[in-house]
């Protein structure tokens, strides 16, 4: 499989006792659409800022569509298409300004398609960006990210403050493209419902950690909960591998396992439980227990 | 980085910054408005201001801007969206690097001319724009350069925002302790323009040392691989280089040191104290009465500038009126001959602030009192045509007065180098020459009085003899002669001319700091040469000659030995006198003189006997005691009756007898003079 983004051991120590990003080993495969899902403070800015050069990386290898950011940066963005986490612009200049100001920085500049996604996101050509809303704002910065046709597009948590409304006027934009043309997509976001609505594949970051790193399906075909009742209390020495979380109320116990298989569910039975049910999650829900599982763990 | 590219940068920065600008220019010309308004007549003040406002405020508002440029750049995170583009962000911050540099020196240039366009005349005398010149474009230029470039380096090796905002105070407080420096250098003109220099450059070393220290901490001290190999050696190698200017420094002051002591032994005056007597009071002081003197003269030359001009390009010709009130009526005419009457009475006189700026305004006053004996010499044949036989002999009396009391003014800079060779070239220069006055005027006033006495004695017509013969002023002086005389006494290195502009500036630079080691060296290889010249000037030149030609041989040894640098700074520094063979050049100057006065002897026998004598020999004892020899040759001078006139000649430096062809057209360098009958 060919990947578009492949960082091994990829660390960012900002001090000895502060370490943003840990042994980071990513894979972004290409063509597809990868959303980076982390609570705030989790690593995902600081590891999209490696991967485009912004930030200089502590220890580990980065490369991206093949090349190393620190050591070439104008070839890399080139070819990437970025959207910083609350991107600031050039609030002086006018939707039609910025547009000229950025063209002369790509070989690959798409006059056609930027006429296209001017239309698509209904943006005003003349107005000035500080009078733009808050979606509009972000959608302009996502058309100077797409408008030299990249292979690889990098949305760092595009939504953060804005809100509903303008998350959903973004997302559609977002969405729009992503169904227009075949690229890699690497979104990070801390709002799942976003992450479930385009994403092929999933990462879950916490602590600077990866927890997790699967196509969309296969997460959610391997990560279960599984219901047990008992007639009493719940056995406090059930020990089965991939259990990632573990709820009991009253002679119920709920399990959430990952690489759920059936043959798990028939071990249980050695604990002697009334019944076995096996329920599917939503992505927030495993979300919400592989994080929470860790900072248990911690 | 493509044109485009750079051209939508350059869009950026003007649409960011033009506002900015605006209001800078528009602060400055208010400012240099205000100052020439607030200034009046007071030139110190204003000359104060003029600095404030040439250099102090324009860097202060550069420094300002510029860091709040890069800050606002980078606090408000832009710098993301302009480093997440396709482009090297050292291009982008070169670009608004230079944006900045460039419109503070339009700034500076707006300010200048703001100035320069309405500040009356006066108050911006030649030597305070030589002066200024220096101050502006070595201290102003390369500050703001390395304030803009050193924040622009913090910002883009360290990469972080937070940076610029350490370096902001620092840059504000030390652009702060800079005009508080320079105004202590400059206003109570208690320091030198060279200590002023080496504040710039101190200011310039930790303006560099603070990039350098954010430059290891940020990546040299984690960073790895080749980059720090290099930044490493670059920090060795200045560490280094700051070591040896160190040793070399103190190794070339003790020989300066070693060096001095033995001219002292050899009883040369080595400083502004000895060479010129400690200051005298103002109300002994000629020179107050002098400069006032000059600026009179400014103002009469200004109303009368075309006449004065007309006349002096066809001599012989009748004086015009408007010519003749300028000298005698103009209410001015009156007041300076006054104060010039006055002043040549008085015994003291210093040019305080000229020496004080010795090298930017010394020539000045050479200039002023070859403008001053001018209009003498212009008075006195008004007077004549006026039958006012009287007041024009009071007048050239006046003349030779003052052309006396300028003789041996040591014309130099305030340098040390200066000290060196004034005092080498006076103690040369009376040995050899009757007068080693630089303002083109060369009256010996024994030939005067001598003159006057035959004159009397034979009862001629005082009025035609002072009109056709006498220096001052008349054609005589201004014939192809007295320029001759004029440049070769600028080629002594009296006069200034070539330190001031573009090499005045090199010269600023080389008395700073870095260059430390090479002035000294200099100063004390000039100093062990100049020794030797010194003892050889006690014989005359043509014994002196060969022994000349070999100093100077070994002096070339020597540059090309390395013990003197060759290069610009030495040429206008001290070995110039040396290379250019300042006691061939005494000779020569000395020769001129000497045909001068058997020329003007010659002259006076004509009033009294109607003609030229046929031999030189006829006019001792009588109206010479003694005849002058050459003292290129140690012979008599070479002398012909020509139709009713003479030529008188010798054979000047190359000592070949070039049948008097001496002419503009003919690089013949024989000393001739012609009669002007």
């Amino acid at each position: 499989m060919q990947y578009a983004i492949e960082t091994s051991n990829l660390t960012k120590r900002y001090s000895r006792h502060k370490t943003a990003v840990d042994n980071l080993n990513l894979v972004v495969p290409a063509g597809s659409v990868y959303v980076l899902l982390g609570c705030n403070g989790a690593g995902k800015t600081t590891t999209i800022r490696m991967l485009m050069g912004l930030l200089r990386k502590s220890a580990g290898d980065i490369a991206v569509l093949g090349l190393d950011p620190d050591k070439e940066p104008v070839a890399l963005k080139r070819r990437v298409g970025f959207v910083a986490d609350n991107q600031k612009m050039y609030d002086w200049m006018t939707v039609r300004e910025i547009i000229g100001f950025c063209r002369p920085f790509y070989p690959t500049w798409d006059d056609n398609l930027v006429s296209e996604l001017v239309d698509l996101f209904g943006l005003p050509a003349g107005s000035r960006l500080r009078d733009l809303s808050r979606g509009m704002y972000g959608k302009v910065a996502l058309l100077l990210g797409l408008a030299h046709r990249p292979e690889l597009l990098i949305l760092d948590d595009p939504t953060s403050g804005l809100d509903p409304l303008a998350r959903r006027e973004f997302m559609e934009g977002v969405i729009g493209v992503i169904q227009q043309q075949e690229r890699t997509v690497f979104f990070s976001t801390h709002i799942v419902d976003e992450a479930e609505q385009v994403a092929d594949w999933i990462g879950i970051l916490d602590g600077g950690k990866l927890l997790l790193s699967q196509a969309l399906e296969e997460v959610k075909e391997n990560i279960k909960q599984i219901k047990l009742l008992f007639d009493a209390e719940p056995p406090s020495d059930i020990d089965l591998p991939g259990i990632v979380k573990r709820q009991s109320s009253g002679r119920e116990l709920l399990l959430t396992v990952r690489d759920y298989t059936p043959q798990l569910t028939e071990s249980l039975g050695r604990y002697n439980p009334r019944s076995v049910e096996v329920l599917d999650m939503c992505l927030e829900d495993i979300f919400v227990s592989l994080v929470s599982r860790k900072q248990v763990d911690r | 980085m493509s044109a485009a590219a750079i051209r939508a940068l350059i869009w950026k920065e003007w649409r960011e910054q033009r506002l900015a600008l605006t209001l800078r220019a528009l602060l400055i010309i208010g400012w240099s408005i205000t100052l020439v308004i607030i200034c009046g007549h007071n030139i110190q003040l204003a000359g104060v201001l003029i600095i404030l406002s040439l250099t102090v405020m324009p860097l202060i508002i550069a420094a300002i801007s510029g860091v709040l440029s890069f800050a606002t750049e980078t606090v408000h995170g832009r710098w993301m969206f302009l480093s997440s583009r396709a482009l090297a962000v050292g291009n982008a911050f070169g670009i608004k690097y230079l944006f900045g540099f460039l419109s503070s020196v339009l700034l500076c240039l707006i300010s200048w001319s703001t100035i320069i366009t309405l500040m009356p005349d006066q108050h911006i005398p030649d030597g305070w724009s030589a002066y200024l010149n220096i101050v502006w474009i070595g201290g102003y230029l390369f500050l703001v350069a390395f304030i803009y470039a050193s924040t622009v380096m913090s910002i883009m090796l360290a990469g972080r925002a937070i940076i610029a905002l350490m370096l902001a105070p620092f840059i504000i407080v030390f652009t702060i302790i800079l005009t508080i420096l320079a105004l202590i250098a400059v206003i109570p003109f208690m320091l030198s323009y060279k200590a002023l220099f080496c504040i710039y450059m101190l200011m310039l070393a930790l303006s560099l040392t603070m990039s350098g220290a954010t430059l290891w901490k940020r990546d040299i001290s984690k960073g790895s691989g080749k980059g720090r190999t290099l930044l490493t050696l670059a920090g060795v190698i200045i560490i280094v280089s700051i070591l040896l200017h160190t040793v070399s420094t103190v190794y070339t002051s003790l020989k300066l040191k070693n060096a001095v002591a033995e001219a002292r032994a050899e009883g040369l005056k080595l400083s502004i104290a000895e060479i010129i007597p400690s200051p005298v009071p103002e109300a002994e002081n000629a020179a107050v009465l002098y400069n006032e003197a000059f600026a009179l003269q400014s103002k009469l030359y200004s109303r009368y500038k075309q006449t004065w001009r007309k006349y002096h390009q066809y001599p012989g010709e009748t004086m015009p009126n408007k010519l003749k009130v300028m000298q005698i009526e103009d209410k001015d005419a009156i007041k300076l001959f006054n104060l010039l009457e006055k002043a040549v009475a008085m015994k003291k006189c210093r040019f305080a602030d000229d020496y004080w700026l010795g090298l930017f305004r010394n020539d000045r006053v050479t200039d002023n009192v070859w403008h001053v004996s001018r209009f003498l010499g212009k008075r006195t044949l008004a007077l004549i045509e006026e039958g006012r036989k009287d007041e024009a002999l009071k007048t050239v009396e006046v003349g030779l007065k003052l052309g006396a009391s300028m003789d041996n003014h040591p014309s130099i800079s305030n340098i040390y180098c200066g000290y060196i060779k004034a005092s080498i070239c006076n103690s040369i220069i009376p040995r050899h020459g009757k007068t080693g006055m630089l303002s083109g005027f060369i009256v010996d006033m024994d030939d005067f009085h001598r003159i006057s006495s035959i004159v009397k004695r034979r009862g001629n017509d005082v009025a035609s003899i002072l009109k056709n013969e006498i220096a001052i002023g008349n054609d005589l002086c201004f014939g192809e002669l007295s320029t001759y005389i004029y440049n070769r006494g600028n080629r002594l290195g009296f006069n200034s001319y070539r330190l001031r502009d573009g090499p005045g500036i090199l010269m600023a630079i080389y008395y700073t700091y870095p260059l430390r080691p090479i002035l000294l060296n200099d100063n004390a290889s000039f100093l062990q040469l100049g020794m030797q010249l010194l003892k050889l000037s006690n014989q005359p030149f043509y014994k002196a000659r060969n022994a000349i030609e070999n100093l100077n041989e070994k002096l070339d040894n020597n540059l090309h030995n390395g013990n003197v640098l060759r290069c610009p700074f030495t040429i206008i520094g001290g070995t110039y006198i040396l290379n250019s063979n300042i006691y061939q050049e005494a000779a020569e100057y000395e020769s001129v003189l000497e045909s001068l006065r058997v020329g003007m002897a010659l002259k006076a026998y004509r009033h009294s006997y109607g003609n030229y004598p046929m031999t030189l020999d006829t006019l001792t004892p009588d109206i010479l005691p003694y005849l002058p020899t050459d003292p290129l040759t140690g012979e008599s001078y070479y002398y012909h009756r020509q139709d009713q006139g003479f030529i008188l000649y010798g054979l000047g430096p190359n000592l070949r007898d070039e049948r008097r062809k001496y002419g503009k057209d003919n690089p013949c360098d024989d000393i001739v003079w012609r009669s002007v009958d």
